[in-house]
């Protein structure tokens, strides 16, 4: 007999979650994933100026905006043929990826390690479901102290960001064509000091952290595998005309090490389970259009239900670092913390060699003129996984900008055909110990670092 | 050696702002440590918005987020730091709200079209409960309200997509709300006018409820150090002044110019970017971009302000 357990907040991830799991003997035998807030971004963007766009998406979320900066200016760029500057190319990544590093950091001590440690004895840290503590008093008061030390070296990764981004969250720098900031020696000296440290952070406190996590909680390296799917866009060009990338374009089936390319035109967006008209369901995004239903009978969610030729795909740094060949020890929950911490290292490091191509004398910024009328695509990654940017522009204006973001794939409502998202497939066969106090549950949740924001949009 | 008028302003405001504002938060914050039997209850709600104003607290520098949740507040209630979740993260907001004597703050903006089911906050005994229902409900019992971000002053971007409705705190409630603007809003703002606000030092308001020492009555042009450089033609080119492109500085309140940003590593003017005019009622206030033919550019009609006047002493109640 099934007991259908809510969580409602699902807490430290951003935006608003809720999870229900329908558990027997123990064990959750299916769950909804639904994304509870709305605001329309790809709506108000209709008739706006093309160029604002990268302004205003990064609004769509204040933990990944570089990324949606990113996605528009590629998308604006490929409406005329564009292609930035290897300077501007190179000043991107290091924004960008300061974002990777900072959100990889947050993820793990601030958001997802409160599943697994107990904090300080004052609220927000308490209270709190305390079940399955298995850390030894020391290991505990380690890892607060690492709690406390990455809240100085996430702020420090924005710092570092903001030199060439001029504010974060949400940064100024990103404009159709390239970016404003104009390298200089100083800026670049800066960056390198702040990064150092950060490395250092990373590869001695963050990796290690994750390991001893994996080693007390050996069984999460089983939990949580979902169907196995995995898809990137890929991110971080090496090379002006994208070819090369840090973290590869592809997608793998069923955990396979084989990897395949990727067809846009494969994507749909299916929604009979959102709160969308039925009639905008299944479209390619190039097509895509967002008609607000809230009073829909049988939905459950904001969010669409991506699929790509009719089956659901999880991106992320696991994703990412498996279809590049970099991590392909398993797919769980624990795989994914190991991922994200490795990936974290990979684009650390990368950082440090980007540096020392930037041309001081060189371009940042090629001069965009809006098309009369003209389609484009950007496509990147956030920290949470793949992200593209569908615009279409007719008189100068945007007709149509469609965002497909990464937390819209992973916490997806069940689809057309009621084929489950790959959180809510990932949660079957969680154990549950105490279904008022379902932490195993939000250790899974957590596991993707959802994005809600993002996934409705 | 002769002094413009402009410059006059700039350097007297500088010093008086920086002078003023590390007062502020040196007496502020010591008197508020000073009783520490009981840091100051905070509720913060999240509503249709991009979780930015909560990510730039955390870039909070003197004090840093850590020395403000030890010392200063209590954060009772906040859905992406906070321990609890589920029924245990709302029991602790609703039993803050019986105790009385919090501050609320509210992040994001309050969808009110089609009965506010654009945004729910959490499930209580089954029942899904809106971002409305719980603003209204925890405003109550609420000693001060802090809307924190454009969002939750004015509606910010959400009130673009007219269907949902989307109001600022003190429009939705009626009542008078510290408006910290910003998109987001500069961790300094919020963390300085919380101190001001539990030391009982309240802050000046102007007639758009912002703190005058942060949301400055110049605009940003008046003392930006490019005021008087050359006109940027485009893009990409460094320390011009960048109206010509679409800066909204000459109609833009704050004091970005003199306190950047991130721990002072750079500002948006400063990369030689467009200051988008993020902390005004209308932001945004499409089109951001000037020159070059662009699309429509629809008014979005401005909310009146509500008028800001009297405001009663925080009285803490010793916390809990």
């Amino acid at each position: 007999m099934a007991t259908t357990i809510t969580i409602d907040p699902a807490t430290r991830l951003e935006g608003h979650l809720k999870v229900n799991v329908q558990s027997d003997a123990g064990k959750v035998v299916s769950a909804q994933s639904s994304g509870m807030m709305f605001r329309g971004f790809e709506n108000l963007l209709i008739g706006k100026d093309p160029r604002d766009a990268v302004h205003i998406t990064q609004r769509v979320c204040g933990v990944c905006p570089i990324s949606h900066a990113m996605a528009s200016s590629l998308a604006n760029e490929a409406t005329a043929g564009l292609k930035a500057s290897d300077n501007a190319r190179i000043i991107r990544n290091l924004i960008l990826g300061s974002n990777f590093v900072q959100s990889h950091i947050l993820h793990f001590y601030h958001l997802a390690a409160l599943s697994y440690i107990k904090g300080p004895a004052m609220p927000p840290w308490t209270p709190a479901w305390e079940v399955d503590l298995r850390f030894s008093a020391a290991e505990n008061q380690l890892l607060v102290d690492h709690y406390l030390e990455a809240l100085k070296i996430r702020r420090q990764a924005h710092e570092m960001l903001a030199i060439w981004g001029g504010k974060m969250p949400h940064a100024a720098a990103f404009e159709a064509g390239g970016v404003t900031a104009v390298p200089k020696a100083d800026m670049i000296t800066r960056f390198r000091n702040y990064l150092n440290p950060i490395i250092s952070f990373i590869d001695n406190v963050y990796m290690p952290d994750v390991d001893l996590l994996g080693q007390t909680y050996p069984e999460y390296y089983t939990i949580g595998q979902g169907y196995g799917n995995l898809l990137a866009f890929g991110v971080f060009d090496l090379t002006a005309d994208g070819s090369s990338k840090l973290l590869q374009r592809g997608r793998v089936m069923n955990g396979s090490t084989t990897v395949e390319s990727i067809d846009l035109n494969a994507i749909v967006e299916q929604a009979k389970y959102s709160w969308y008209d039925d009639s905008s369901s299944g479209l390619n995004p190039s097509q895509g259009v967002t008609k607000p239903n809230p009073d829909k009978a049988d939905a459950y969610s904001w969010l669409k239900s991506p699929r790509y030729s009719g089956v659901p795909y999880e991106v992320g740094p696991l994703a990412r670092m498996w279809v590049n060949g970099d991590y392909r020890r398993g797919i769980s929950v624990m795989d994914r913390h190991q991922a994200r911490a490795h990936e974290a290292s990979k684009i650390a490091h990368a950082m440090l060699d980007w540096l020392s191509q930037i041309n001081a004398s060189a371009s940042v910024y090629t001069s965009y003129t809006i098309p009369q009328a003209s389609t484009g695509i950007g496509l990147t990654e956030a920290p949470r996984g793949a992200l593209g940017h569908w615009l279409k522009i007719s008189n100068k204006a945007i007709a149509s900008y469609q965002i497909l973001t990464p937390t819209c794939w992973n916490c997806s409502p069940r689809d057309n055909a009621g084929t489950p998202g790959p959180l809510e497939k990932a949660l079957e066969g969680t154990p549950v110990a105490d279904s008022a106090q379902p932490l195993e549950v939000l250790r899974v949740v957590q596991s993707y670092d959802p994005c809600l924001s993002c996934a409705v949009h | 050696m002769e002094i413009t008028r402009r410059d006059f302003f700039r350097y007297a405001g500088a010093s008086a702002l920086a002078l003023g504002l590390s007062q502020l938060h040196l007496d502020a914050l010591e008197r508020v440590l000073a009783q520490t039997a009981g840091a100051a209850p905070v509720v913060w709600l999240s509503g249709s918005g991009c979780t930015g104003c909560s990510i730039s607290l955390l870039n909070a520098v003197n004090p840093t987020i850590d020395q403000v949740l030890t010392s200063t507040i209590s954060l009772k209630y906040h859905p992406n730091v906070m321990a609890a979740a589920g029924d245990l993260a709302v029991s602790a907001a609703r039993s803050t709200q019986q105790a009385g004597g919090y501050i609320l703050v509210v992040e994001g903006a309050i969808p009110t079209g089609n009965s506010s089911k654009y945004c729910y906050v959490w499930d209580e005994g089954g029942q899904a409960v809106t971002m409305a229902e719980a603003v209204s409900s925890l405003a109550a019992q609420a000693q001060y309200i802090v809307a924190v971000g454009t969002c939750a002053a004015y509606g910010g971007i959400p009130r673009a997509y007219a269907p949902a409705a989307a109001k600022g705190v003190g429009a939705f409630l009626g009542r008078p709300v510290i408006n910290l603007p910003g998109c987001p809003a500069h961790p300094d703002w919020i963390v300085g006018s919380l101190a001001a606000v539990l030391s009982g030092a309240m802050p000046t308001l102007d007639a758009n409820g912002r703190p005058t020492v942060f949301y400055t009555r110049e605009p940003i042009h008046e003392r930006c150090p490019r005021e008087e450089s050359e006109e940027a033609s485009r893009f990409g080119q460094d320390g011009r002044c960048l109206e010509e492109l679409g800066c909204k500085g000459p109609r833009t309140h704050a004091d970005c110019d003199i306190r950047w940003w991130n721990n002072k590593q750079n500002w948006c003017i400063g990369v030689n970017g467009l200051c988008t005019g993020c902390t005004e009622p209308d932001f945004p206030a499409f089109p951001l971009h000037k020159g070059g033919a662009s699309g429509g550019d629809d008014e979005i009609p401005v909310t009146p302000s509500l008028p800001y006047q009297t405001w009663l002493p925080f009285t803490s109640n010793g916390g809990q």
